[in-house]
């Protein structure tokens, strides 16, 4: 009795895959990826600083991520629960923990892997080697953020369970951060991503002739910077993943 | 009683201040059992608790002797279900969405499974067309499908023929009862089209206002409403139903077109009274007899008006 088909995981999270790699959902988190990338200020810089755009580029990528990342998980999450959707999914055989964990790594999945993909243009239009290791540096802080926007956007969809309404608020709450606080705070994403940056920055180019903090940041600061949205992330979706597996109503 | 695969004792949900069900003891043996009640009664608050969906605010619900909120997911994989809303993956074609809920539930024989639903149903032309370019009536056959996909011990309908044609809605009903004789699937079919349940349900459910007010197997409800009602014809319905309203063993009177109904409390000395009434009021008794109850009358005495 109880015993769960252990294939049901690996089948619901195939099931919200291919409902995302439907044209119009693709279209918009491929194009919004191609754009971000696309339209970031960069300044003429020598070979070896060119690495330097990565970080000029950041914070219209931040904004745009922000935007795609809650709009997709409000309408995965408040829109199904909003218009029956999750109510008959979660009539057949599956474990409510599988219908949450398989909503959010597929689509944590997809955004990333599409915005991966497109931050690969960089490459190209900074001039930068394969092996430049603020790249990795940058898609692993554009990680972090998608976590934190994935947290935060899921949270507020399950709290109001309006598709709208959860997108608007997650991202005004995002975005109200990030303008309320400068690129000193850890609460931007802005900050963390300066604070990450600054201190890889003397790490992997010590020799920099050009540096985005002054003074450059310490190895508290970058820590900090990378702790904090992971904690908020852990904070926020264990509280949901507890409410939503024990106690949340679909009616 | 045996043989209960549903059964709620004293189940109670609230809303805030709104009580949703109060009190409901509900009980639904083997067969089809029919689900019937207004609007805003309790009916899709009690299919929720019933599926392990909502959580009761006390009182026990359970599904084949489970409980419905822990044991929910043995209970969903024996059962089927069909919300009254259809939100479907639109731009899965129909074969390819009930191929994936086959796979939830583990089926292995999938393919031919799923071809033989989409005959049963209906929808073999149009299993490969995108699901958002279905019609209503098509929403409700995949509906049914994806509710009998492995055969399970019970299905819940909600709304199953709703906004279908009546020549789908008379092949909807002939496939459940189908699946019952053959299969021996029992259904709970939660309408407000009352002339479907009629078909084929051998239980009924009445809900009002979060209460059973009646539930029985359908020919002893039949036989217990109808017997107190009477349609008299006599030669003038006016002065004769002024007159019997004043009877003690009449508890009701109406007059539609030129025939006096009255539901009456003891049909035998009713029975007595009738043509000594008539002859003394020197009216001709053209017609007496007690009324078959259909479900429309059973419904509108218990719960007190036509279903909506």
């Amino acid at each position: 009795m109880n015993k769960t088909n252990p294939k049901t995981f690996s089948r619901l999270m195939l099931w919200e895959i291919e409902g995302c790699l439907n044209l119009p959902t693709l279209l918009l988190i491929v194009a919004s990826a191609i754009v971000a990338v696309l339209i970031q200020s960069s300044s003429p810089r020598s070979l070896s600083n060119s690495y330097i755009n990565l970080y000029d580029g950041a914070s219209i990528i931040f904004l745009i991520l922000t935007l795609v990342t809650c709009t997709l998980f409000s309408h995965s999450f408040a829109g199904s629960l909003g218009k029956g959707e999750l109510k008959r999914i979660l009539s057949y055989p599956v474990k409510r923990w599988q219908v949450f964990t398989s909503k959010i790594i597929a689509l944590t999945l997809i955004v990333f892997s599409v915005y991966a993909s497109a931050f690969t243009l960089n490459l190209y239009l900074s001039s930068l080697s394969p092996l430049e290791p603020m790249f990795y540096i940058s898609i692993f802080t554009m990680f972090l953020h998608l976590l934190l926007v994935c947290a935060v956007s899921v949270g507020i969809s399950i709290a109001l369970r309006s598709e709208l309404m959860s997108t608007l608020a997650s991202f005004l709450l995002l975005f109200g951060l990030d303008m309320a606080f400068d690129y000193r705070s850890y609460l931007s994403s802005n900050g963390r991503f300066t604070y990450i940056f600054s201190y890889f920055q003397q790490v992997f180019h010590p020799n920099f002739s050009y540096s985005i903090l002054e003074p450059p940041a310490t190895a508290q600061q970058a820590l900090i910077s990378i702790a904090t949205p992971l904690f908020v992330v852990a904070i926020v979706l264990i509280g949901v993943f507890v409410y939503f597996t024990r106690k949340m109503e679909v009616d | 009683m045996e043989d209960q695969i549903i059964k709620t004792t004293n189940l109670m949900k609230t809303f805030g201040k709104v009580t949703a069900l109060n009190d409901l003891n509900m009980q639904a043996p083997k067969g089809i059992s029919g689900f019937i009640g207004k609007n805003g009664s309790g009916k899709t608050t009690t299919i929720g608790i019933l599926l392990g969906l909502i959580q009761s605010n006390g009182g026990t619900a359970t599904v084949f002797g489970l409980d419905c909120w822990h044991d929910s997911f043995e209970i969903r994989r024996r059962m089927g279900v069909m919300h009254e809303t259809n939100v479907y993956p639109g731009s899965f074609s129909g074969q390819r969405f009930l191929v994936h809920v086959a796979k939830l539930y583990g089926i292995s024989q999938i393919n031919p499974t799923v071809n033989e639903l989409l005959k049963d149903v209906g929808l073999t032309y149009a299993q490969d067309k995108p699901i958002k370019t279905y019609s209503a009536g098509m929403f409700k056959r995949l509906g049914l499908a994806q509710a009998l996909i492995g055969s399970p011990e019970m299905a819940i309908l909600d709304e199953p023929t709703a906004n279908i044609d009546p020549l789908g809605r008379i092949t909807l009903l002939k496939k459940i009862k189908d699946m019952h004789e053959k299969h021996g699937t029992n259904f709970l079919i939660s309408t407000h089209i009352l002339s479907d349940l009629e078909k084929i349900c051998n239980w009924l459910i009445i809900i009002d206002q979060g209460k059973i007010v009646d539930q029985g197997y359908m020919n002893n409800l039949t036989e217990k409403y109808s017997a107190s009602i009477y349609k008299i014809e006599v030669s003038n319905p006016q002065v004769f139903a002024e007159t019997i309203q004043k009877l003690d063993t009449v508890d009701k009177v109406w007059i539609e077109g030129d025939k006096v109904f009255c539901k009456v409390n003891n049909p035998e000395v009713f029975n007595e009274d009738i043509p000594k009434i008539a002859s003394k009021l020197k009216l001709r008794l053209k017609s007496f007899q007690q009324m078959l109850g259909t479900l429309e009358e059973i419904y509108t005495q218990t719960v007190g008006e036509k279903p909506t």
